[in-house]
């Protein structure tokens, strides 16, 4: 039995629909699990032709009898994002439902604003999320959009104080560099996942003490993404020395469940801002299979 | 164990404190002028070209600074007032959730409380400025006049800055609600409810009555359209004398110059632009000359008691096959023109000498042991950065070596022998290689990777071209930059595009200069010289551009066709009045 993987009845799944294999085969097993009277699937317009079939085919797992509310969303149109995902919670949310969060395929951007809706509607939240077997050999993502502070998770800034970047990474070194270069950040403190999962410690870990050899004043940490509480310590306390005098930034490039964790520590420092690093091109073999299913609760 | 200092760090010159601002920054007067002037001034150019150095060390806690180590009195004429505006609080981009009018208030408010944080900020560093009836009356004044609660019992500058704060707090507060954000934005400031008021305020000051406030916005490119149209409406007061704006942009990001009324400012007549990118064509131009008082600068941070030329020497062995060379040259000169003047000769040589080494290096397999200082000014294209980041990687290898050895006490380097500039530059070139092959849609915001392949393509067959045209007995054997023609609006859209992200990534600079119909501007392009060691081209190009057909760049951006050569291919030569 897996320890990490405990799911009760909720009212609501949330969902963004892929054509990864795990979105269907995770779904497929949330349904027996939650038995929910409603599942809200968004999908990435861009990506509406790859992801159509997935898309028909859970239709098909929750009819008869469980409604499937299908929404648009749009990778370069951020704003359009935001108001189809606040206005879909608001219509098919009722305060105080249980909800869950499929996180295995919902960018990161989305599940903060997800979280931000459902929560303000006084949800309790559960996530799942589902490990691949395996990702793409060559490359994940690429023609990376200007990164971008999500909506009304934008902290509060002090007036001209210097910035603190907290990026928690994946597999591209380059992403990273991006968002270094971009908000020209006076501290930057890198998390960088632990163990050798997915050749984790080639693909990750080299690769951005590689990528940051020059830049002496950063701080790095271990961090397990997988495991939200765990991430939330090692957040607070590797930004406890700035998150009174600077302003912080925060993104995770890792782990889904890490972007959780980066939420939580939001909820506890209102200063500190969420910061997407959006790309424009996803890998169709993007992953393949489901390995390992996560769970928990927000 | 010594701590270990690179004297050609780079970083971001933010992170500089004013006293290496003044160790490190080489005051230019055709910039200083500018800047510390009554004008509105735009400097353009992109990363890494000295923008904020400019700014921040015309700054007042600079200045400061400076004249406290000159122990001259203050003059307070003008006061700089450096205000980044590369924050998240820039970043922030609620305002697309709320309606036109309060997007605009609320955009305005943040930038224009940013601005004003950053003068109080500014004027505490100088010691003893308030005296307490000044204190009471501008307390009394500004409570009044910016509707703010300023905290009594706390050091008046130290109060405002907590009021302007709050200030800020609230608004972001609202605008994170989420619910209606629009209904809980109160009490926005605007340039005419808050940072006129204060500026009129302060110049009411003994100490401030005839001073001029220059508000120098760096990264305005980072603005939302909001606060691009507000400030280039703040540019339009016709009245200059009490404030005045520098504003620094990237070239490819450029703002717009349209006004929230829906004017537009007027280059000239509005505000001057200054250009910071600037083509280094020879030892007298003025970047050459400023490029040599930067590497000074830093090797006497290390006191080594070295010239630039000395730390950097060339290779003996490419000294002596340029002066083989130039020896050829002279032969074929005299042959060419047995009556001709020795300034004809002296062209001659000029522009063949170089290009006899290359070719003469054809036939051997390797690549020329690329080294000396001037080597490396060239290879800067004339962005400073780009003329640090070779000297910051040999100085590094020399320290690498150096703890390698396990040798104890401080490392002193007389000089970088050529051998390790040669391997860096091999390496950094190589590098700029691999990052225009394979990182651009990785690194670059919004770059396709269709258009990541295209810059390649087009570098590549650039090249390709250059190398032909060296290694040819042609007029203008080594020019290195070139010019579009037949540039029609089909064309122009397609390589727009590929232009625009090679100009992010810096492996392309656009110029300007007088074309051949006096008066005319014209548009040259000039792709980062590190590119080329590693294509065993040339670095030290010459006074010439290529000019090539758009429909030729676009096929090798996007075909993969190499770019026609012809030996009889008419080169651009520059008139009298370039490079001045």
């Amino acid at each position: 039995m897996n320890p990490h993987y405990s799911i009760s009845h909720s009212d609501i799944i949330i969902t963004v629909a892929s054509w990864e294999e795990r979105f269907l085969l995770g779904l497929e097993k949330l349904k027996k699990d939650v038995r929910p009277v409603r599942v809200i699937m968004f999908h990435y317009d861009e990506y509406a032709d790859w992801s159509k079939e997935n898309r028909e085919t859970a239709q098909r797992f929750f009819s008869p009898g469980v409604p499937v509310v299908e929404r648009k969303l749009f990778s370069r149109a951020p704003l359009e994002t935001w108001k189809h995902i606040a206005d879909t919670v608001f219509e098919h949310v009722q305060a105080h439902q249980s909800v869950t969060l499929h996180i295995s395929t919902m960018p990161r951007e989305a599940i903060w604003i997800i979280c931000a809706c459902v929560r303000a509607k006084g949800c309790e939240i559960q996530y799942v999320y589902n490990k691949p077997i395996a990702y793409a050999e060559d490359w994940l993502s690429r023609d990376p959009g200007r990164p971008r502070i999500v909506y009304k998770l934008a902290g509060i800034f002090g007036l001209n104080l210097p910035t603190t970047l907290l990026v928690i990474t994946g597999f591209d070194s380059e992403r990273t560099k991006q968002l270094v270069r971009f908000y020209e950040p006076r501290n930057v403190v890198i998390g960088l996942q632990q163990g050798d999962q997915y050749e984790n410690i080639i693909k990750n870990r080299k690769e951005h003490q590689k990528a940051f050899d020059r830049n002496k004043g950063i701080r790095w940490f271990d961090v397990d993404g997988y495991d939200i509480e765990s991430t939330l310590a090692s957040v607070e306390s590797n930004l406890k020395e700035f998150i009174e005098d600077t302003n912080v930034i925060l993104t995770s490039l890792g782990p889904k469940i890490s972007a959780l964790a980066l939420y939580k520590y939001h909820l506890n420092h209102e200063k500190a801002a969420l910061v997407y690093a959006p790309a424009n091109e996803v890998n169709r073999d993007y992953s393949n299979g489901l390995k390992e299913t996560l769970s928990g609760r927000l | 164990m010594e701590e270990y200092r690179n004297p050609f760090e780079y970083e971001a010159a933010s992170k500089l404190t004013p006293h290496q601002l003044l160790e490190y920054y080489i005051e230019d007067f055709n910039y200083s002028r500018f800047v510390r002037s009554k004008r509105n001034v735009f400097l353009v150019g992109e990363r890494g070209t000295g923008k904020t150095m400019a700014l921040r060390y015309h700054s007042l806690p600079v200045y400061v600074l400076q004249q406290k180590k000159k122990d001259d009195e203050l003059d307070l004429s003008i006061i700089s007032v450096y205000v980044p505006c590369n924050t998240p609080l820039t970043h922030r981009r609620e305002y697309e959730l709320l309606d036109q009018l309060n997007a605009s208030l609320s955009s305005e408010h943040f930038l224009v409380l940013s601005i004003m944080d950053r003068i109080i900020e500014s004027l505490s560093e100088i010691n003893e400025f308030l005296t307490s009836d000044d204190e009471d009356h501008l307390r009394g004044e500004l409570s009044y006049l910016l509707n703010l609660e300023i905290p009594v019992n706390v050091p008046f500058f130290r109060a405002l800055r907590l009021a302007f704060g709050k200030s800020s707090s609230d608004a972001q507060r609202a605008l994170n609600t989420k619910t209606d954000a629009e209904s809980s934005l109160r009490n926005l400031l605007s340039f005419t409810s808050g940072l006129l008021p204060l500026l009129t305020c302060l110049a009411h000051l003994p100490k401030l009555s005839n001073s001029h406030f220059s508000l120098m916005l760096d990264d305005v490119q980072y603005f939302n359209p909001y606060q691009i149209k507000a400030m280039n409406s703040w540019i339009s007061y016709r009245d200059n004398s009490l404030f005045s704006f520098k504003v620094a942009t990237t070239r490819v990001e450029y703002p717009t110059l349209e006004t929230s009324s829906g004017g537009c400012i007027l280059e000239g007549h509005d505000f001057t632009r200054l250009d910071m990118e600037q083509p280094y064509q020879n030892k007298t131009s003025a970047f050459a000359k400023m490029a040599r008082e930067i590497i000074s600068r830093r090797l006497a941070t290390i006191a080594v008691g070295k010239t630039p030329e000395e730390y950097f020497p060339l290779s003996a062995e490419m000294a002596q096959d340029i002066e083989n060379a130039e020896a050829q040259a002279r032969e074929e000169a005299d042959e060419k023109f047995p009556t001709g003047t020795t300034k004809q000769k002296d062209d001659y040589i000029y522009k063949y000498a170089r290009a006899i080494y290359f070719r003469n290096r054809a036939s051997k397999a390797n690549l020329p042991p690329y080294s000396g200082f001037e080597v490396l000014v060239h290879m800067s294209t004339g962005v400073i950065r780009n003329l640090l980041d070779p000297c910051y990687y040999m100085y590094d290898a020399m320290y690498s070596q150096w703890h390698a050895e396990s040798r104890e006490g401080k490392p002193i380097f007389d000089s970088i022998p050529s051998s390790v500039q040669t391997q860096v530059i091999l390496s950094r070139s190589t590098k700029k290689w691999e990052l225009t092959k394979g990182e651009l849609d990785k690194t670059i915001d919004d770059c396709s990777r269709e258009d990541a392949r295209r810059v390649y393509q087009l570098l590549d067959n650039l090249a390709i071209l250059f190398r032909a045209r060296l290694l040819s007995e042609i007029s203008e054997p080594r020019a290195v930059s070139f010019t579009i023609s037949n540039f029609t609006h089909d064309l122009q859209a397609k390589l727009e595009p590929v232009l625009t992200v090679a100009r992010k990534a810096q492996l392309i600079y656009v110029y300007t200069s007088s074309g051949k119909d006096l008066g005319r501007r014209e548009v040259y392009y000039m792709p980062n010289r590190m590119l080329w060691p590693v294509r065993g081209l040339d670095p030290i190009g010459q006074h010439a551009r290529v000019s090539i057909r758009a429909e030729h760049l676009w096929n090798a951006a996007d075909k993969n066709k190499k770019i026609p050569f012809n030996e009889k291919e008419e080169i651009d030569e520059p008139t009298l009045f370039d490079f001045t």
